[in-house]
């Protein structure tokens, strides 16, 4: 090659390369003082603040710098198209994750843990890792779950409510043939394991594990996960909302009559006020709930869900609807919530589930975990007749949270446990729970439970106001029937009454 | 500041590159552009925090006083005096600034006590000091003129782009070059291909490879064994990386400093194509290794006091080499690891002819991969207890965690095609074909001129691959910045 053509592509090169690195900071330049091109919000696949803009006076210089290169790092022009199209060749044409994603047969995408990486990095649904069996847990880890579940189920009932425990599958466990490879038959979900584990319990019919009846439906050929999404989709919501349904039914005997699922919109779709119905919106693909009676109406009490006062998408929903007069009570995650084409409307008045008529208040509160405080809480003034419990079976991988199993529940449990005592009299060890009803409390009131024949009091638990509150006390030596008594202290109520186990 | 990061490729480096290409046009000489090279130094090291800009400024003021004294002192002894001032001043910076906290951590293990040193982190502090040492020594043995002033002392030991990382340049040819340098089109365009070649490295190969390494030794650091074939391959892969992570950083840096009329010299030359330890060390990191050799191992006596001290100075030499690398005895231990090696090498030569091979080329390329290897391992694991489970997983001891099972997710096809490509770039395959290449141009002109442009095309897609990779990914820091 002669000197000149040398030349010619050496200065090509350079010249290529000087205009495309200055017209990053240029275009920049120009979009923070004219507005234009205008590039948008960074990408939202991040999960994170883009850095701030750092002001020279408010930090050290030092410090400055770094912040200054964080900020144009996070905020360089075309940043977010570049990650974005980074992100899908990554995803489909290597096939290869980005952080929690990972690309399946058929481009489909499913979710994981980075267990390996750095614990700053580690994502917290391990969902393909459990789903895979690739967890093992602790006999007592088990104990705990089948201990809170019978407490639960134990403490609804003795005030006079249902609980029912909906474990829904992820993805991973239901569309199996789309992950990048298939597990070994060896090992079980913790799902699995905990669902095994409760079998011979006599609350196995207060948990539901949904994963079975998705799995029977994906094996007739129905897809209920979106494709690059780890939430279900129209017809997946809807299978659950029915599974919740059937668990209604199996347990109480009330009929529920869901709002059915249609294949595709009917004739008279635009119309609000025809007969109830679900569908496939067609304009976006979630799930269309047309219940004219259905909407959603303004409730102090569901409030203290909203954490800090957030909105969007943390949004508790009180609907009325049609129905018999019974209210139900449910805590869930955004499985419930995102796929219906209401989730996002604010405010919600349009937001219709795609329950039947068994109930005509229902309570819908996103990203709650009930701990018994929190139970306290929302039956304080209305008990409702079903307190539904949905999250997902990968999140059964950590152990019950704090104050989920405390010493409420595993009393509630040791009571549901025990044998009901039959009309003989005897002595020994008894498990005594108080039921009161109508309580007004003070901040120090206490429900004391004590030797009927000497007064001498045996246990004081605290208790607090509530329409009604029963009081789970530990096991204490005495006689049967007339051993007992409970009484309030700093507390008043209208009636109270005990039931002794043994 | 890193090189791979937005700011630094399309900030930083655009605006000093302009600035000194438009000085170097307008000014007459190089001081102009010197001092703005000096400033960008500075700015570059002040991103490493306010530490890191104190010890380098420290560094130039203590250093180029005592050189100055040591110039200016008449007789030898004088002269060894200030020389052995400079050294000793840089080993207390060094030792202060770098080892204080594994000394403390040492001595609270033995004697129980509960010492605490302040960490604090001198960006660079292992490279310029040594550069500092070595010009110590070359001013005392009259091999290089010192500094004749100290921006010029202070532009050459802060040069930016081998502050961080290396390669550990002789700091009299730094000197030197930077009056007499000369910025021509065709350096520059050198140099510029040099810089996107190591991006391309850095960006596509090493990082992609770390994602899988770094699984590896996670999975290792949660006490989790694995399968040996997920294992290996972490560990090749974490070979590959360190390869292409520590030669794409010097490509960058020589590609820069050729950009702007510096010669850098090379640090690697296909170190896993070695055929014994020894060879590996002619090849890996070599500005490192060279300077152990001249100012170490040959002041020790280098092997002229016979067979037993020979060996003995190269355990030392390699000792500190273990420990120059970090603060951490895992790094002595992998020095002392190459450091018998070489030893067993040179006890196994020392009764052959001279110039004679320690194995026969294949077999000594499976000895040498053996060495490395597992040298890399003792390197990467943070402490015995994550060296012991990758040995366990490395050679099926026990049975595998069902958690890594997910491995197989981390070896994506991008991974794999990566290793691949990183397997055949790491020996001379493509000299080899260069060579024959090259006889085809001589005698085909138009075709020479083709080639040239594609290459051109080939490094710019590399490099906007590269680029895309830097913003699409989470920022890896180069891995020998923290040595």
């Amino acid at each position: 090659m002669d000197k000149r053509n040398h030349n010619a592509t050496d200065a090509i090169l350079l010249i290529f390369w000087l205009v495309f690195l200055f017209a990053f900071p240029a275009l920049k330049l120009s979009s923070e003082i004219f507005g234009k091109p205008n590039f948008g919000n960074p990408t939202a696949a991040e999960n994170r603040e883009p850095a701030p803009f750092p002001y020279f006076r408010s930090t050290s210089p030092t410090q400055w710098c770094n912040a200054i290169e964080n900020w144009y790092d996070d905020n360089f022009a075309f940043r977010a198209k570049l990650i974005d199209f980074y992100n899908d060749v990554n995803l489909h044409l290597l096939e290869t994750p980005v952080a929690q994603q990972v690309p399946g047969r058929g481009n489909w995408i499913f979710r994981r843990a980075l267990l390996g990486a750095d614990p700053a990095q580690r994502g917290t649904w391990p969902e393909m890792e459990d789903a895979l069996g690739a967890f093992n847990v602790s006999p007592e880890f088990l104990e705990d779950w089948q201990t809170l579940f019978e407490g639960r189920v134990e403490w609804a009932r003795a005030h006079g409510s249902t609980y029912i425990e909906v474990l829904t599958p992820v993805k991973a466990q239901v569309h199996q043939k789309y992950l990048p490879f298939q597990a070994s038959g060896r090992h079980h979900s913790i799902g699995s394991l905990v669902e095994a584990a409760i079998a011979d319990s006599p609350v196995c019919s207060n948990v539901v594990f949904l994963k079975h009846a998705m799995r029977d439906a994906v094996k007739k050929g129905n897809i209920l996960f979106y494709k690059e999404d780890h939430h279900v989709n129209p017809r997946g919501v809807h299978m659950v909302f029915a599974g919740i349904d059937a668990a209604i039914a199996s347990v109480l005997g009330i009929e529920c009559n869901p709002i059915p699922f249609l294949d595709e919109p009917p004739a008279d779709a635009n119309d609000p006020n025809g007969p109830p119905a679900c569908w496939r919106s067609p304009t976006e693909d979630k799930l269309h709930v047309r219940n004219p009676s259905s909407r959603a109406i303004a409730n102090e009490a569901l409030g203290i869900s909203a954490p800090g006062g957030k909105s969007y998408p943390h949004i508790p929903v009180y609907v009325t609807q049609q129905g018999e007069h019974r209210s139900l009570l449910i805590a869930h995650d955004s499985y419930l919530r995102y796929p219906l084409d209401s989730w996002h409307r604010t405010p919600p008045q349009s937001f219709a589930v795609p329950f039947g008529p068994a109930f005509d208040r229902i309570a819908m509160i996103i990203f709650e975990r009930f701990t018994t405080s929190i139970l306290e809480k929302r039956i304080a003034t209305e008990i409702p007749d079903v307190i539904i419990e949905q999250f997902s079976e990968s999140k059964l991988l950590f152990s019950p949270v704090k104050g989920s199993l405390d010493d409420t529940m595993r009393r509630a449990a040791v009571f549901a446990r025990a044998s009901p005592l039959d009309d003989c009299a005897s002595e020994g060890a008894y498990l005594v729970l108080a039921v009161f009803e109508d309580v007004v409390a003070d901040a120090t009131a206490a429900a004391i439970l004590e030797d009927a024949k000497n007064g001498a009091p045996l246990f004081a638990l605290p208790i607090c106001t509530g329409k009604r509150r029963a009081v789970f006390f530990p096991a204490v030596n005495g006689s049967f029937p007339d051993g007992f008594n409970v009484r309030l202290d700093s507390a008043e109520c209208s009636a109270s009454r005990i039931e002794v186990r043994q | 500041m890193s090189f791979g990061t937005p700011f630094f490729l399309t900030m930083f480096l655009p605006c000093v590159l302009a600035t000194a290409w438009a000085l170097d046009r307008v000014c007459k000489g190089k001081t102009a552009s010197n001092v703005i090279l000096l400033f960008a130094s500075l700015i570059f090291a002040a991103w490493g925090g306010a530490m890191t800009l104190v010890c380098l400024l420290a560094s130039i003021m203590v250093n180029y006083a005592t050189t100055s004294m040591m110039a200016k002192a008449r007789d030898t002894q004088a002269k060894k005096r200030w020389c052995s001032a400079t050294i000793a001043a840089n080993l207390i910076f060094l030792g202060v600034f770098k080892y204080a906290g594994m000394a403390a951590d040492t001595i609270n293990a033995i004697a129980g006590t509960s010492l605490s040193v302040h960490a604090v982190v001198a960006v660079g502090i292992s490279f310029y000091t040594f550069r500092a040492i070595s010009y110590a020594v070359d001013v005392f043995r009259g091999t290089i003129s010192p500094a004749r002033n100290p921006t010029d002392f202070a532009c050459a030991l802060a040069f930016f782009p081998i502050f961080t990382a290396g390669p550990i340049a002789r700091l009299g040819t730094t000197l030197d070059e930077l009056h007499s340098r000369e910025i021509s089109l065709h350096s520059a365009a050198a140099g510029l291909r040099r810089f996107l070649i190591g991006l391309a490295k850095k960006a596509i190969i090493a990082d992609n490879l770390a994602s899988y390494a770094d699984a590896v030794w996670g999975h290792a650091a949660n006490g989790s064994i694995m399968d040996p074939i997920y294992a290996w391959f972490g560990l090749i892969c974490y070979a590959l990386q360190l390869y292409y992570d520590f030669s794409g950083y010097s490509d960058m840096a020589i590609g820069i400093a050729r950009m702007l009329g510096f010669s850098i010299p090379e640090n690697f030359d296909h170190p896993y194509a070695a055929t014994s330890i020894r060879d590996f060390w002619r090849r890996w990191h070599i500005s490192l290794s060279t300077w152990f050799r001249d100012y170490l191992y040959i002041p020790l006596g280098g092997n002229r006091n016979g067979l037993p001290l020979a060996c003995l100075n190269s355990l030392i030499v390699f000792a500190l080499c273990g420990l120059w690398h970090g603060a951490s005895w895992m790094f002595l231990a992998w020095g002392l690891w190459h450091g018998l090696f070489i030893t067993i090498e040179r006890l196994a030569l020392s009764k052959r002819p001279k110039g004679s091979q320690f194995l026969p080329s294949f077999p000594g390329h499976i000895y040498a991969a053996f060495a490395f290897l597992f040298g890399w391992l003792i390197f990467r694991s943070a402490n015995l207890a994550e060296l012991r489970v990758m040995i366990d997983s490395l050679f099926a001891i026990g049975s595998p965690d069902a958690t890594t099972k997910m491995l197989l997710v981390d070896a994506s096809p991008r991974v794999i095609v990566t290793a691949a490509i990183a397997i055949v770039f790491a020996f001379p395959i493509p000299s080899t074909l260069q060579a024959l290449f090259n006889g085809f141009a001589v005698e085909h002109h138009h075709f020479a001129s083709i080639a040239a442009h594609a290459r051109d095309i080939a490094i710019t897609l590399g490099a906007l691959a590269a680029f895309l990779a830097v913003a699409g990914e989470s920022y890896h820091a180069f891995l020998y910045a923290k040595f």
